[in-house]
């Protein structure tokens, strides 16, 4: 075994200032029957660098049994449960259930408190060094949970505790709860995955067809072949609401009586009318434009994003009541309205008012020959094309920019007709660099697949003129875009020769900004916000859908109304994972050559419904499978007792909430002090029982404890817990639900027991673990245990 | 808190006073009983077999308990009193204990190498209880594991100790 630093703490809180002071580099030694093989093994990915023995530690010793229950110190020893005459005569579970511990010599070693706070045995967490340990799993901060591909016969069959951070939904801007809505979607609960969906993104038909993906590269599944295919999931459903619009973007049920100004009606726009809308005020959406959708529907080109999305997306929130006035100025509309910051007329009472105007202004390129015919500028040309408009821009078309924009302006000249496309660029075309172009992987990759010629590392030094009409370009050749900081600022060697590039006409997009006068505003003060790209600048639709979702809850909190929009979903205690050997699905891609026919054309057609729920099928939901370690546990649940640590007192069950990284909610610098039990009802019965390979030292397969309140043959109350069948105690409610009221007998003990594993998802090596919970359920409510410990298990 | 120099421990009788160190002879804080037994004080009488706590082959008797010595930190042993199967034998006399008389008698053992521990284990539990009945005997010895299966003759010659001046 590899030293460390050794310290006996003389009471808890010297062991609580030292667990401080080496802030997680230290371990506590209370009987060492778990630790010292632990650090033997050499399984745990970070070697302690101290060991806290508080065996020394006085008076933590003690089995007091009083009329109202039971106290035990942490450094009591499992032995002296065994022998205790009280417990044995009135706690008769806990008794057998620390004597089904381990062997006898290690009882006398192996204390209460060690025993709760004692660490998981699954044999991929503690893969011992000398045959090739510690194995990096979820719980050791790896990516996945080695036992969801591999062998689980011994864990859990309730699903897995979850991740603290799930990587999916820590990367996406709006924070959708991936995993919650695939698993309903996986299930068949599409009005569940929808509303998991739309708690985080009202807007998941668009963002499902030009989101950047910001998920897919953090999913874990890709350890084992693809990412889930979140993003055509996530379209799937995004159809699916809007095919079933009248379902979900119902008018609210009450009126708030609070009037909200949105001007500007992009993404930004519309997702903060669906939420405020949803909330009960009254919505009316302001735009420059005569038709609702801003940059969705003039800016991103429809073969990416059809126009008919975009207008079923608006009718489905005017059916909900929020009001669309197109073709205003937002000047004009605060001359006549009055509220905050606004002057006019008492018809339009304005309580709130969110500017969402987006960026709209070009950046100019600020070369000569900038202002000669044949030069124009992405949004305008893009708003003039997606209007209607017919642009003759010649056979040779130049698009400068490298960023989403410039890619979906070349794009669509190249659809419209335009021979030859060529993109000039300052970032480099090594996608590895840090200088590399900002428009996204795929979106370049499919530009050169539909003949766009890419020219990186230049910048613009002149537009070249003849008779005022653009007939070209010159270049010089860019050394460098950003610094190492990432500021932008590029260097040019102008020495080196560069491309001199013929053409009929030039577009420029290279970046656009908010239009100041729509922000001459004093913010957030009397009301008005601001959100989407206006406030960050130019960024994705996604990224405009999480600002408009922070910017409503402030506006919420505001106008005080009372009715948050808060998250009504609750995560359950365990998450589903599991593994299907299932390919990824994608959604389908045109090839280039009929991509190229059209601008009306979708690029890639979306999956059915089968479709989604197979893919979603493949969300293993991130979790670890390792069951819960402690035979107390189970006991100290079904008698509900409570845990008293050095920082609160918790009740076993919420003592032992598991997390991917933890069997209890110890922090780190906090110990066990005593266990509290109360005394038990004079008619109950209790009862423990655990399976195990071989009697002595093993662990359990399968443990339940129970304790069975009767009348008359009658059961009135009922506690239910099963061990290691779960990452903690697991509480069978339903089985006590259906005990209760019932006689206790063999019907009725089957039916509970039946209940006990109905929500049981057991992995591809453990479903006998259904049926051992099964019988043993069966059995403990019908063992006749009264008050002597009973001897079929030992 | 500052840390501890040296353990003093109390072994078959011997004081042992072991300083804290890494050299040879010293104790490390990561050495375990059964380590500090063998190899720093040549007690070779107790085996070490699965090092987990799983076997019972490395039992010691510490402070009246029978105990697994891999399991045990001898920088946490400073004062104990720790009695190994060498401290077993009249000293003086070279006389057997009469539990190790009564495994020769039951020829309670193929290869021996569980017999330290089953029969340290038993000390223990006839010190405590002079006269267990078979089911404690069987109760007491649970952990202590015998792979040549000399559990049945165990058991007898456990019990012919138990009987012993009921």
């Amino acid at each position: 075994m590899k030293s460390f630093k050794h310290h006996n703490a003389r009471s808890l809180r010297e062991a609580a200032a030292l667990l401080a002071k080496y802030n997680g580099r230290a371990r506590i030694n209370a009987g060492g029957t778990d630790l010292l093989g632990r650090l033997r093994d050499g399984c745990e990915s970070d070697f302690p660098e101290a060991l806290i023995n508080i065996k020394p530690i006085r008076n933590l010793d003690y089995i007091k049994a009083g009329a109202r229950g039971l106290r035990i110190g942490a450094l009591t020893k499992l032995a002296d449960l065994v022998a205790s005459p009280e417990i044995k005569r009135d706690y008769p579970l806990l008794a057998e259930a620390a004597h089904s511990i381990a062997s006898p010599n290690l009882r006398n070693m192996a204390t209460v408190g060690g025993n709760l706070a004692q660490d998981v045995r699954c044999w991929y967490y503690r893969y011992p060094q000398q045959i090739g340990g510690p194995i990096v799993c979820l719980r050791k901060g790896g990516r996945v949970c080695s036992a969801l591909a591999g062998d689980n016969r011994y864990h859990s069959i309730f699903g897995g505790a979850p991740a603290a951070e799930r990587q999916c939904v820590s990367h996406c801007p709006a924070s959708v709860n991936m995993p919650g809505y695939l698993r309903q979607v996986r299930q068949g609960n599409l009005t569940e995955a929808v509303r998991i969906l739309m708690d985080c993104n009202p807007i998941p038909a668009i963002t499902g067809r030009v989101c950047p993906i910001f998920c897919e590269p953090h999913c874990n599944r890709s350890e084992y072949d693809d990412p889930v295919a979140i993003h055509s999931v996530e379209r799937g459903v995004g159809d699916y609401i809007l095919d079933h619009a009248a379902d979900y973007y119902a008018a609210p049920l009450n009126e708030s009586g609070k009037t909200v100004a949105i001007v500007g009606s992009g993404p930004a726009g519309l997702t903060a009318a669906f939420y405020l809308r949803k909330s009960g005020h009254q919505v009316i959406v302001y735009d420059k434009m005569p038709e609702p959708g801003g940059m969705l529907l003039y800016s991103i080109p429809p073969y990416r994003l059809p126009k008919e999305v975009v207008r079923k997306q608006v009718q489905a929130l005017k059916s909900m009541g929020v009001k669309f006035e197109m073709s205003v100025d937002w000047g004009s509309v605060r001359s006549r309205a009055s509220g905050p910051q606004v002057g006019g007329t008492p018809a339009l009472q304005l309580d709130a008012v969110f500017l969402a105007g987006g960026t709209w202004k070009s950046l100019q390129l600020g070369v000569p020959g900038e202002q000669g015919q044949g030069v124009y500028y992405a949004l305008d040309y893009l708003s003039r094309i997606n209007s209607g408009e017919k642009l003759g821009l010649g056979t040779k078309v130049i698009v400068v920019g490298g960023g989403s924009v410039a890619v979906d302006v070349a794009r669509t000249v190249r659809r419209l007709g335009a021979g030859e496309v060529h993109l000039v660029c300052l970032e480099t075309r090594d996608l590895a660099s840090k200088d590399r172009m900002p428009a996204l992987d795929k979106e370049i990759a499919d530009a050169e697949e539909e003949g766009v010629v890419i020219h990186p590392s230049l910048g613009i030094r002149e537009i070249v003129l003849e008779n005022g009409k653009v007939s070209g370009l010159e270049t010089q050749r860019c050394i460098s875009v950003r610094e190492p900081d990432g500021k932008f600022s590029p260097r040019y060697d102008g020495t080196a020769p560069a491309l001199s590039l013929p053409g009929d006409s030039i577009i420029v997009a290279i970046g656009q900004v908010h239009d100041l006068s729509l922000s001459d505003f004093e913010e957030n003060a009397n009301g008005i916000f601001s959100g989407g790209d206006m406030k960050s600048g130019a960024s994705t639709v996604i990224q405009a859908v999480a600002s408009a979702q922070k910017t409503v809850q402030e506006i919420e909190a505001y106008l005080n109304a009372g009715q948050l929009n808060t998250r009504a979903y609750t995560e359950s205690e365990y998450t589903e994972s599991c593994f299907e050997d299932i390919p990824r699905t994608d959604i389908r891609e045109t090839p280039a050559g009929n991509r190229i026919q059209s601008i009306a054309v979708e690029d890639a057609q979306g999956l059915s419904l089968s479709e989604i729920e197979t893919e979603a099928r493949r969300c293993v939901n991130c979790g670890c499978l390792a069951i819960g370690p402690s035979d107390l546990a189970i006991a100290l649940a079904a008698l509900d007792a409570t845990v008293v640590t050095t920082r609160r007192t918790l009740a076993a069950q919420e003592f032992f909430a598991a997390s991917a990284t933890r069997s209890t909610v110890l922090g780190q610098d906090e110990l066990v002090k005593e266990i509290r039990i109360p005394k038990p009802p004079g008619n109950s019965r209790q009862s423990y029982i655990k399976f195990t390979l071989r009697k002595p030292v093993d662990f359990a397969l399968v443990s339940v404890a129970s304790v069975i309140t009767s009348k008359g043959g009658v059961c009135s109350d009922a506690r239910i817990v099963l061990g290691a069948v779960a990452p903690s105690p697991f509480r069978a409610r339903a089985a006590e639900a259906a005990i209760k009221g019932k006689p206790v007998d063999e019907n009725g003990a089957a039916e509970a027991a039946r209940f006990a594993v109905a929500e049981a998802v057991p992995l591809s090596m453990n479903a006998y673990k259904v049926e051992i919970a099964k019988a043993l359920v069966k059995r403990s409510i019908l063992s006749n245990q009264q008050s002597a410990v009973s001897n079929q298990h030992k | 808190m500052a840390a501890i120099k040296s353990v003093t421990l109390k072994i078959n009788g011997q004081i042992h006073e072991l300083d804290i160190g890494s050299k040879v002879g010293q104790i490390d804080p990561a050495d375990t009983l059964i380590h500090t037994l063998r190899e720093t004080l040549g007690l070779t009488g107790t085996k070490a077999s699965c090092g987990n706590g799983a076997c019972g082959i490395c039992t010691v008797i510490m402070d009246s308990k029978a105990v697994p010595s891999c399991k045990i930190l001898t920088i946490e042993c400073d004062g104990k009193e720790i009695t190994t199967i060498e401290g077993l034998r009249n000293l003086k006399t070279g006389t057997l204990h009469p539990l190790q008389q009564a495994f020769v008698d039951f020829t309670a053992f193929q290869c021996g190498f569980c017999t330290p521990g089953m029969i340290m284990t038993a000390k223990a539990l006839l010190d405590e209880n002079p006269h267990p009945s078979e089911e404690e005997i069987k109760d007491a010895l649970s952990g202590n594991f015998c792979r040549c299966v000399s559990h049945y003759q165990v058991l007898k010659a456990v019990l012919s100790v138990a009987e012993k001046g009921r």
